[in-house]
């Protein structure tokens, strides 16, 4: 019997009724089916509701970097020759830009790389070179892995032939899908080629574990069209099975001959997937018996290299999210802009078997085209099975334009009944058949917008008069319920999206220049809310009324601004002032055109502009013009602090201008072009071309990319950098009015570039620097904060944490919930206390939450502290320092397992009364013991000393034995350090490594004195070269059991002479990192503890921590570093919660 | 007038029993230096002359004298246990007159030391014209006290209806001191720690009348303090507390001597904090301010005298702007203060 042609089965797919559900979206695993679908066009002929996903089927895309690392690596060196498919020749990886990133690119360089077709070849090829090992490097899914097992199994191989084995099977991704309870699709194509060896039996989980019809499919249009018949049928008769719509090659069992081969040869493994991580069971690694030839053990020291440098995807690139079925390529933020075919970023535009690829060659530019369309339905005239069904959804619903996707989603399905925000949730109320309300109840959770993150709270059945709509088939967004209270998730300010971008750059569109041009998936939010829920007329925004124009946008459900609360145009939204100061009296220009192209020309002469941003104002000052920089310096009293740098956003990713002054890693690219846009601090190239005076004496500068629509059209007609710096006066808030602007900033801005849009909570721009493998925060701002985390268990009690005193933040917490405030400030100054004072109104405001307890430190001068103890509520102390390892700790959810945190930071008061800081805790939130520290030193002269080094540097050598002062002390000033010192005179006991940094620094460079916190540590870290030589530095234990650190030995070291500064800098980091494994190894032998935390201020010192992370796993320790949370001051806060919260829960539980 | 005997060089407990050796040192070293009509008759209680009219009234002071060590540049506990009550009583308007003096003597004091100490007090109160009308001598055994303690009470009148206090403070008020601050505090801090440091840096400790009579006659006046332990941010914490208005200081005004400031610096402390002895702070309405200054600044205890800050309604702490605009919060003192910096 001939088979059906394409068109004979398409006829009967036509013949068959539309699902009850209304839509049917069918998952394919395998990339030649999506090929085929794809330039056959079919998803254009099926009928409209039969949705088709591509998965993730490619091998290519789903091999972990690390692997091409490697791979990179082997090629390079010098008796290799790399094999692999031709696909995985242009793989990028994350390498940063100087080094390959494919091997494509390794090859450019001279590394040895052969594309091959089959396994065979690469026999040939290792025969042809026997003085060169040929490395096979084979990803693939079951259908590529048993030829493999076939060549390997052959025993007249030739010595030089390895194998890298990158070999995954399939059915564990579609199971991952399927696990987390909203897989994206109802039912599956199963992979043809996979079945013919490993049978379609494996697929039978699919419809009996999971309900969804599933179908073995084979490969040509006709096959495929076969298999979506077989799927379609099963929905519309509700019996989900296995059917093998592919009899001609597959059988229930499978290849048995190729499974025993690979059984022999393969074991299977848990494998990582590239941006999905690793999976069970989904991967074949070498028997031993294959360990000869498992290039694996060949080279462990390039695997374990190429482990090391693995990262996240590329920055934007959403391969992980197409692979999975999440969105369509087009949905991608790189595809078709910086990721295209001939410049792939992620591997799914690489892989002949990448949806990106594919849809790309068959034309599919922007999402319009997509070939997936809308659901679309038609009018269903009866209403037969009606049912009414009311969702509260919870999680991160508000701000994020999820009404209106509700809407537009409610309306394609044609429910009728309504959405409305509600005390921080988001509840639907809708009415239409049961297959619908499920399949909407799918999609809400599945298609939901870019930043919405919804989590069904309830799910009930109401009787459809409870459905309050105006007409039937009608579906409308109510009116925010105005009651405060439940799970509210507030709302982060958010970069301009690329579609409002666009659009402000179009001259034919009317928000052309506009500089406030926003939707529902970019603007600002938390600096603009007044109270929750997030609705125009509770934010600042309320004082522009739309225009009819933009009110009809906001009303239209299919466009991206329905809803979206900080819209706006010329017409109806905030605008630009401009107003200078001179010497003929200030010069006031109200024209927005003409306010922006005043403040272009006063940057351009090299003056200095305040200009308000979204969380306040920045001073803008011409990063390349040393006359401004040497003058904004001057008027702001500061001489050293680095200033950030805001860089036009050029080239394809954004990049193009950082790339030209600094070393860009993976990380840090991602960081920066994260939603937080935060300022990113990058090693300068050598080359760099910036002035000096950007941060003098370091090595290092802070970039951020332009966020604000504003930003990019001030940079776009400058194109050069600018400094941005908060605009504030030195130790206090930034600021975010205009009255105080003018007035607080009289005497250090030329010029204003104001906007009439209130801020209502002032937020500093975040600060990141890449450490280990990430962009760790310093500081938390904009975009990152409020910063919301989840409690293991429930709070008995609202409590407030109230921080530190310099970098002060507070944390709200409740439940099981825990909100941390933007970084606050120092609270030495009066308006940053006030700043204190109406964050903690604004949180406990915005979430509805009275505390009654507060968590303050133990050190009673502390604003945060005296705040605490006037603030008539409850209070509990909780030492500095065990904050800081409880943060730690907190963060990676370890409240019972016992693990030893070095807390290293300046200065903090310990438990003993004296002043802690290079302690090493030894055991969990809420009971820690004082494992090692420091031998302790005196610091005479309180405060002051501390501005003051060298007077450190000194007392530290007559306590090591030496007498000569350092540089700067002499006469009756060094006269009087040696009465304090030798009196212990206003000398606290200190044992902090913050403080050991300090006396180093001054040691090795000329400092009278420091203008800004950790300058000397800065400098130091920057001084260093090379590896350094460690010293073996004593340790004693103290009567208390205490193991202490003799650093004498140190500070002899660093008087050495002899050897240059670079180096002595240098020694002292590697000493501090023996001194870490010393400390920790004596501690596992004590207690067999081998998870190790580092925290606090001194590890933002990259040299340090990296070291330390090397030589601690080196050293058989897992160790933890703070990943969300600054690991300085401002995670006392947090740490104060999780220590309040292992205290309180004890307690109660006694 | 009998002398001590020679085996007693310095103070015994013998001194203190009561009898002849007591009554000798009584004679020998108080009633010389001090003697007056009034504590002449050493009865239990002076009987003192009434006051001249009823338009007066009396104030009344008491204060104890503890300062480590006895002596040191600019003057000792004697100078300083009159001025501390004579300034006490000049600040709120009076003019001293009668003071009392408990004298606890320990064990061991040389009594060469005492004379020297007795006499420098005798010479204060004569400078100040008022007498010591009362007193008492008790020895204390060996390290129950530094060498001499003196718990002084003082009588003074003032003019009825004087109403100097915080109450009359106004939003808007200025503040005025009348000379360096911090002087005193370094100069007993250098002397105790025994720096040996060169340099001219000496207590302030003096009597403060002349002061404090430039100004009574000004209507604006509202409120006057000598700013001893705490110093002046001390004093300016309490006028916070009970007027609920901030004060605001520019720090380019503070009279701050140099030397002052770098010994300040090095050691950790603040000056601001630091006890002054012969200092006024006073507080006066806003266009009076001018003329107080210049009241102050014509006599020769007033010359280094500044007009440093304002009672300011915007806030209610104590702030002090440096001369970029910076601001930094002076909080109450700590018992202990530890650095924050981290």
């Amino acid at each position: 019997m001939a088979l059906p042609t394409p068109g004979e089965w398409l006829d009967r797919i036509r013949a068959l009724p539309r699902p009850a559900s209304g839509c049917l979206r069918i998952m394919n695993v395998c990339g030649g089916h999506e090929r085929t679908i794809t330039h056959a066009g079919l998803r254009k002929v099926l009928p409209d509701y039969l949705e088709l996903i591509p998965g993730p089927g490619c091998p290519v895309c789903v091999c972990p970097e690390e692997d091409i690392h490697a791979a990179v690596a082997l090629s390079l060196a010098d008796d290799v020759i790399v094999a692999t498919f031709g696909d995985m020749v242009r793989v990028p990886c994350n390498a940063p830009r100087r080094e390959p990133r494919s091997l494509q690119a390794a090859r450019a360089l001279g590394g040895r790389v052969v594309p091959v077709a089959s396994p065979g070849e690469v026999l040939t090829l290792a025969r042809q070179h026997p003085g060169k090992r040929v490395v096979f490097f084979a990803a693939g899914f079951e259908t590529t892995t048993a030829p493999i097992a076939a060549l390997f199994s052959r025993t007249d191989l030739p010595d030089n032939l390895l194998l890298l084995l990158s070999a995954r099977q399939t059915w564990p991704a579609i199971a991952h899908l399927l696990a987390d309870g909203t897989p994206g699709f109802d039912a599956l194509i199963a992979p043809g080629h996979v079945a013919t060896i490993m049978g379609a039996e494996q697929w039978r989980f699919v419809p009996e574990a999971h309900g969804l019809p599933t179908a073995v499919a084979g490969f040509t249009p006709g096959l495929i069209l076969a298999g979506l018949h077989a799927v379609l049928r099963q929905a519309l008769d509700r019996t989900p099975r296995l059917d093998n719509a592919y009899p001609q090659c597959v059988t229930a069992a499978g290849n048995r001959r190729a499974q025993a081969l690979m059984g022999a040869l393969f074991e299977i493994t848990d494998a990582e997937w590239r941006g999905i991580g690793p999976l069970p069971d989904s991967g074949y690694g070498c028997t031993p018996t294959l360990a000869e030839r498992d290039a694996r053990r060949h080279f462990p020291e390039v695997f374990e290299a190429a482990y090391a440098r693995r990262g996240e995807m590329p920055p934007g690139c959403d391969c992980a999210e197409v692979v999975l079925g999440r969105i369509r390529p087009p949905q991608c933020r790189l595809y078709g802009s910086a990721c295209r075919p001939e410049s792939p970023v992620g591997p799914c535009m690489v892989s002949e078997e990448g949806a990106c690829r594919i849809w790309w060659s068959h034309g599919v530019r922007q999402t319009q085209d997509a070939p997936a369309g809308r659901i679309a339905v038609t009018p269903i005239e009866s209403a037969p099975n009606q049912e009414a069904r009311r969702w509260v959804l919870a999680g991160v619903v508000q701000g994020v334009g999820f009404r209106p996707f509700v809407q537009r989603l409610a309306s394609r399905l044609e429910l009728a009944g309504q959405v409305r925000n509600s005390g921080g949730k988001v509840v639907i109320e809708a009415q239409g058949s049961a297959d619908r309300l499920d399949a909407f109840e799918r999609a809400l959770l599945v298609d939901a917008p870019r930043l919405a993150r919804p989590r069904i709270a309830r799910r009930e059945t109401i009787n459809a008069e409870q459905v309050p709509s105006s007409s039937p088939g009608t579906f409308v967004i109510r009116q925010s319920d105005g009651d405060p209270g439940g799970a509210i998730h507030l709302p982060l300010d958010t970069p301009v999206c690329p579609a409002c971008l666009a659009e402000m750059h179009d001259p034919q569109d009317r928000h052309h220049g506009y500089p406030f041009t926003h939707c529902d998936q970019c603007g600002p939010r938390y600096s603009v809310i007044e109270r929750l829920p997030y609705d125009r007329a509770r934010t600042s925004l309320k004082a522009f009324p739309l225009c009819r124009e933009c009110r009809r946008e906001y009303e239209d459900p299919q466009n991206r601004r329905f809803h979206a609360q900080s819209i706006g145009c010329p017409q109806c939204g905030p605008r630009l002032t401009f107003v200078e100061g001179g010497v003929e009296g200030n010069r006031t220009l109200t024209d927005p055109e003409q306010a922006l192209a005043a403040a272009i020309a006063a940057l351009a002469d090299g003056r200095i502009v305040a200009v308000k941003g979204v969380g306040g104002y920045h001073l803008m000052a011409d990063a390349g013009n040393p006359a401004a920089l040497a003058t904004l310096r001057e008027r702001k009293h500061r001489p050293h602090k680095p200033f950030a740098v805001m860089v036009p956003w050029q080239g394809e990713d954004g990049l193009e201008v950082v790339r030209r002054h600094a070393r860009l890693d993976p990380a840090a690219a991602e960081a920066l072009l994260a939603d937080e846009r935060p300022v990113v601090l990058f090693p300068l190239r050598a080359d760099h071309g910036l002035e000096a005076g950007l941060a003098p004496g370091l090595d290092e500068v802070g970039v951020l990319l332009p966020y604000a629509p504003l930003h990019h059209l001030l940079l776009e007609v400058l194109a050069r950098p600018l400094v941005a710096t908060s605009a504030n006066v030195a130790g206090e808030p930034i600021i975010a009015d205009r009255a105080m602007a003018e007035q607080r900033l009289g005497r250090v801005a030329d010029a204003f570039l104001h906007h009439d849009r209130p801020i209502l909570h002032p937020v500093d721009d975040g600060v990141r620097r890449p450490i280990a493998g990430r962009a760790r925060p310093l500081r938390l701002g904009r975009g990152s904060s409020p910063l919301e985390l989840e409690l293991p268990w429930r709070l008995p009690r609202a409590v407030l944490a109230v921080g530190a005193q310099q970098k002060s933040t507070v944390c709200l917490a409740w439940e099981t919930r825990l909100v941390l405030s933007p970084h606050i400030g120092e609270l030495s100054a009066l308006r940053t206390q006030q700043a204190f004072a109406r964050q903690i109104e604004t949180l406990a405001g915005l979430y509805g939450v009275r505390p009654e307890l507060v968590l303050h430190d133990a050190h009673r001068g502390y604003h945060s502290t005296r705040w605490a103890r006037d603030s008539g509520l409850a209070c509990r102390e909780v030492a500095h320092h065990h904050a800081h390892a409880a943060a730690l700790c907190g963060e990676h959810g370890r409240f019972r397992e016992p693990t030893l945190v070095f807390t290293w930071d300046g200065t903090g008061l310990g438990p003993d009364g004296t002043l802690w800081g290079g302690e090493a805790l030894l055991g969990c939130p809420g009971h820690w013991q004082h494992h090692a520290s420091f031998a302790p030193f005196a610091l005479p002269g309180g405060e002051a000393a501390i501005r003051e080094p060298w007077r450190l540097a000194t007392t530290l050598g007559w306590q090591s034995g030496l007498e000569g002062p350092v540089a700067e002390g002499n006469g009756e000033a060094l006269a009087l350090l040696r009465a304090a010192w030798e009196r212990r005179l206003n000398a606290p006991a200190y044992s902090a490594v913050g403080r050991l940094f300090d006396a180093a620094a001054a040691l090795l460079v000329p400092m009278p004195r420091v203008s800004h916190e950790a300058q000397a540590a800065m400098r130091l870290e920057a001084l260093a070269e090379g590896d350094g030589q460690p010293l073996e530095l004593p340790h004693r234990r103290d009567p208390d059991g205490v193991l202490r650190c003799d650093w004498r030995p140190l500070i002899r070291h660093l008087h050495d002479t002899r050897l240059a500064p670079e180096r002595r800098a240098a020694d002292f980091h590697a000493t501090l990192v023996r001194v870490l494994c010393r400390q920790a190894g004596a501690a596992r032998e004590a207690t067999g503890v081998e998870t190790l935390g580092l925290t606090g201020g001194v590890f933002q010192n990259r040299r340090l921590t990296e070291g330390a992370l090397a030589a601690l796993e080196e050293d058989g320790f897992r160790v933890l570093l703070h990943e969300r949370l600054p690991c300085n001051d401002a995670a006392i806060s947090v740490g104060q919660v999780m220590e309040g919260l292992a205290r309180l829960s004890r307690h109660e539980e006694e | 007038m009998t002398q001590p005997g020679p085996d007693t060089a310095t103070v015994t407990l013998a001194h203190g029993n009561g009898g002849r050796l007591m009554r000798q040192l009584i004679d020998a070293v108080f009633v010389r230096q001090l003697g007056n009509p009034w504590l002449a008759p050493l009865a239990d209680a002076a009987i003192l002359p009434p006051f001249p009219d009823d338009d007066h009234e009396l104030v009344f002071t008491s204060d104890g004298v503890t300062v480590q060590p006895l002596f040191f540049a600019g003057g000792d506990i004697g100078s300083l246990a009159v001025h501390g009550s004579v300034n006490d009583l000049a600040v709120c308007g009076a003019t001293p007159r009668y003071l009392s003096l408990n004298a606890f003597l320990e064990e061991g004091l040389p009594l060469e030391a005492l004379e020297r100490i007795v006499a420098s007090l005798a010479e204060a109160a004569r400078a100040c014209d008022v007498q010591v009308v009362a007193g008492d001598t008790k020895v204390l055994p060996r390290g129950l006290c530094g060498g001499l303690y003196f718990g002084v009470s003082g009588i003074g009148t003032r003019p009825a209806g004087l109403t100097l206090g915080t109450r009359g403070i106004r939003a808007g008020d200025a503040v005025l001191v009348s000379g360096p601050l911090g002087d005193h505090g370094i100069a007993v801090m250098l002397a105790r720690e025994e720096f040996g440091l060169s340099g001219n840096l000496a207590s302030d400790s003096a009597s403060v009348l002349p002061l404090t009579r430039a100004l009574l006659t000004m209507p604006g006046l509202r409120f006057m303090r000598d700013p001893t332990r705490g110093g002046l941010a001390t004093v300016l914490h309490e006028v916070i507390q009970a007027t609920g208005l901030g004060v605001t200081l520019e720090e380019p005004q503070l009279p701050i001597r140099g030397s002052v400031r770098s010994v300040c610096d090095m050691l950790g402390y603040d000056p601001l904090y630091l006890a002054c002895e012969g200092r006024v702070v006073a507080i006066v309405a806003e266009d009076e301010a001018d003329e107080a200054l210049r009241r102050w600044q014509a006599l020769p205890q007033g010359r280094g005298a500044q007009r440093i800050g304002t009672l300011d309604p915007h806030h209610d702490r104590l702030l002090l702007v440096n001369e970029w605009g910076g601001e930094r919060l002076l909080q109450e003192l700590e018992d202990d203060p530890l650095p924050r910096i981290c």
